[in-house]
């Protein structure tokens, strides 16, 4: 085989494949893959390199094959051995194959296999992605103190900065429950007493705040269905259809992401104005549905992921685009869309500067403008405030925390390609 | 494939876009001209508007010690914000990172403040910054410290509003852990098995890889912090004695309070040069340190 063309090259491959399974066995190390060379970044391995070069494999026990024991001194490990690791030489040039343990499969001590490459067996190569280490016995009680120690520090910080974000919360609350004549109390109590229930009723009746939730809620469900429409058809667009200039306007899309709010804000009032829709829910509702860049960008990432084979066959058969979209790419992406909801819901819930340009009457106020209005209005009311704080809070929070894991991965999604 | 398919799917492409293109020329391009001819008028918009030449930029440049002062307290404000919240999001994320029992919860719990920005964000901690009663000086007072008034003391208003928008570093922080999660493990079994410890590898490993994520929020950070509005305009309405008077809330007082249209709008692409400026410099420099992983197979 040595010194054949690439032909031979894939029969040396077949050999080695074989080779190792039969070792694999031997030694009790799962190596199906063994053979298998992963590319990547190579790790060098000084202390295992010495043992090869140090060992003197018997030659001439096959044609192309070298049998070789490899040992040494694993700064990690300790001693290791191999029992019988093996050699194979393929092509002149080609990697050999290596597998190494310290025991027999249910051995107690320490243990790893992995998967080397030499160039005319003087240098060996680690190659990580084939390596795993196994830890299945006790090597060390220091190892298991100083594993308890850590995870002592690590539990130690992370109380230390959830009492950092929890604590304004729990105070927001206890804040809540304070009649009038305790808020101001210094050094603050923690505990309220007497709890004063009725700073809730009380704070959400001074100003309308049913009537601000349900005006958000329009305009959420509004900006939702407007984006749901319009994202799904353009993410598809951008995922699916190839057409000269799509990668252009892609990026320019991405770009249109960085455009701060205030330099079109102008222009734009004027043009609602201009249509008498200033003082109405319109302006908040009628962008979306031209699409938001972020989600048609997590839309487009998802549509990537989901298999074309799915569609080629409905397309052999007939189908339009559209058809395709709305029964086999709109069940499949429901997590996305869910995904885009939420996070379209929670901006419009805390969305300040728009509405504040384009809700005038107190009537039409959404949840934040409402909040606003409140605190200016009744500034000292801290028990009454942060009471109305809480309720407001409340839905976004609740939303969170049934779809966390959309809301997550939404996010990293974003993050992930930027 | 035959031409007239490719033309087909060419023409269905631009038609499934055609929504975004629109809003693209309606709310984007068109505004963005507009407002670029706006900034060369005069215009309180009851009386026509008058062409002006570069008389607006004039002003600011020269007479309006108002807009280098929004500028100057916008620059300090992202200055000082964006490496801190880079620094808290990375050691959150390697904290919540952490393969220990509950960590779920604990992750749950250091997003939470991102969750709730908005007006209640900002009414909560002018209750938390409250002289008086306020958690912040109650704790200070524990330890023996007299807080100073905060949001109420032109020295202390900045700072207490860069303090006041890091608790909410959950959100840079869910980026790096995306990040951090997608570092093969494999890395650092390697670089155990030649003998390199926890700093070594977070040096040679980690970071390196971290760096499209810390790239991603860099970028973010600065194009958020110089849209910086509801803070300011809740809690202190730019005050006091202008200690907050951030750009936005700046062009929003010119255009909606003095109704002065076309200087809020030489203000406002000012504003986006700057955005635009930072984000090319960033983008440009980042091929010097920012490192990908399909690079190194």
């Amino acid at each position: 085989m040595r010194g054949q063309g690439t032909g031979a090259g894939s029969q040396g491959a077949g050999d080695r494949r074989q080779e190792s399974g039969v070792r694999g066995q031997e030694m009790g190390v799962g190596l199906s893959s063994g053979a298998v060379v992963h590319a990547g970044c190579g790790a060098s391995l000084p202390w295992l390199r010495h043992a090869v070069q140090g060992a003197k494999p018997p030659r001439g026990t096959g044609d192309e094959k070298t049998r070789s024991i490899l040992s040494g001194t694993s700064p990690l490990l300790g001693e290791v051995e191999s029992k019988d690791a093996v050699i194979v030489q393929a092509a002149p040039a080609s990697f050999d194959c290596a597998a190494l343990r310290s025991g027999p499969p249910d051995s107690t001590q320490d243990a790893y296999a992995g998967v080397f490459r030499t160039d005319g067996a003087r240098k060996v190569r680690f190659f990580p992605n084939s390596l795993r280490i196994f830890r299945t016995g006790g090597s060390a009680g220091g190892g298991r103190r100083s594993a308890i120690v850590r995870r002592l520090i690590v539990y130690g910080l992370l109380g230390a900065g959830s009492l950092v974000f929890l604590l304004p919360l729990i105070f927001m609350i206890s804040s809540s429950l304070k009649p009038d004549y305790q808020v101001f109390d210094f050094p603050p109590r923690l505990i309220p007493n007497p709890a004063a229930w009725q700073n809730y009723p009380q704070a959400l009746t001074y100003v309308p705040f049913g009537r601000f939730a349900l005006n958000t809620l329009i305009i959420a469900v509004g900006a939702i269905i407007g984006n749901l429409l319009s994202c799904t058809l353009v993410a598809y667009g951008f995922a699916r259809l190839r057409a000269p200039g799509r990668e252009a306007l892609f990026m320019l899309m991405l770009a249109t992401m960085m455009l701060p709010y205030p330099v079109t804000m102008i222009p734009v009032y004027i043009i609602f104005k201009t249509l008498r829709w200033v003082n109405t829910f319109l302006p908040l509702i009628a962008p979306a549905f031209f699409g938001s860049p972020f989600y048609i960008f997590l839309l487009r990432q998802f549509f990537l992921n989901i298999p074309r084979e799915l569609e080629d066959a409905a397309l052999i058969d007939g189908a339009s685009r559209l058809q395709i979209l709305y029964r086999i790419i709109i069940p499949l992406a429901m997590p996305a869309l869910a995904a885009i909801a939420i996070f379209n819901f929670q901006g419009v819930w805390n969305d300040f500067l728009p509405p504040l340009l384009y809700l005038h009457d107190r009537s039409k106020y959404t949840i934040a403008l409402g909040l606003n209005f409140f605190r200016s209005t009744y500034n000292v009311r801290w028990g009454y405030l942060m009471a109305a704080c809480v309720v407001t809070m409340l839905p976004v929070v609740v939303v969170f925390f049934l779809a966390q894991k959309q809301f997550i991965e939404g996010i990293s999604v974003s993050g992930l390609k930027g | 494939m035959p031409p007239p398919t490719r033309r087909r799917e060419a023409l269905l492409f631009y038609l499934f876009i055609s929504p975004w293109l629109a809003g693209l020329l309606i709310f984007v391009a068109g505004p963005m001209l507009a407002s670029l001819y706006l900034s060369l008028t005069r215009w309180d918009l009851l009386s026509p508007s008058r062409f002006i030449g570069l008389a607006n930029y004039q002003e600011m440049l020269t007479g309006d010690p108002l807009f280098w002062h929004s500028l100057r307290v916008t620059t300090i404000y992202t200055l000082a914000y964006v490496p801190l919240d880079l620094v808290g999001g990375l050691a959150c994320a390697l904290l919540v990172n952490q393969k220990v029992r509950g960590i779920g919860l604990f992750r749950t719990v250091f997003y939470l403040p991102s969750v709730i920005a908005g007006v209640g964000y900002v009414v909560l901690w002018m209750w938390l910054l409250n002289p008086q009663a306020g958690l912040v000086n109650a704790l200070l007072h524990h330890v023996g410290i007299q807080g100073p008034r905060w949001l109420q003391d032109p020295r202390w208003a900045l700072p207490a509003m860069i303090g006041m928008s890091l608790w909410g570093v959950g959100r840079s922080m869910v980026i790096f852990l995306a990040g951090l999660q997608d570092i093969p493990s494999h890395l650092y079994e390697a670089a155990a098995i030649d003998g390199a410890g926890r700093w070594p590898s977070f040096w040679r490993i980690t970071l390196p890889l971290l760096t499209p994520a810390i790239l991603f929020n860099l970028i973010l950070g600065v194009i958020n912090t110089f849209q910086t509005f509801t803070n300011a305009f809740i809690a202190t309405d730019g005050g006091p004695l202008d200690a907050t008077l951030f750009f936005v809330l700046y062009i929003y007082r010119k255009a909606f309070q003095h109704f002065a249209m076309g200087y809020a709008s030489s203000l406002a692409w000012v504003l986006f040069l700057i955005v635009f400026i930072c984000t090319l410099v960033i983008f440009r420099t980042s091929g010097r340190w920012v490192f990908y992983r399909g690079e190194m197979e």
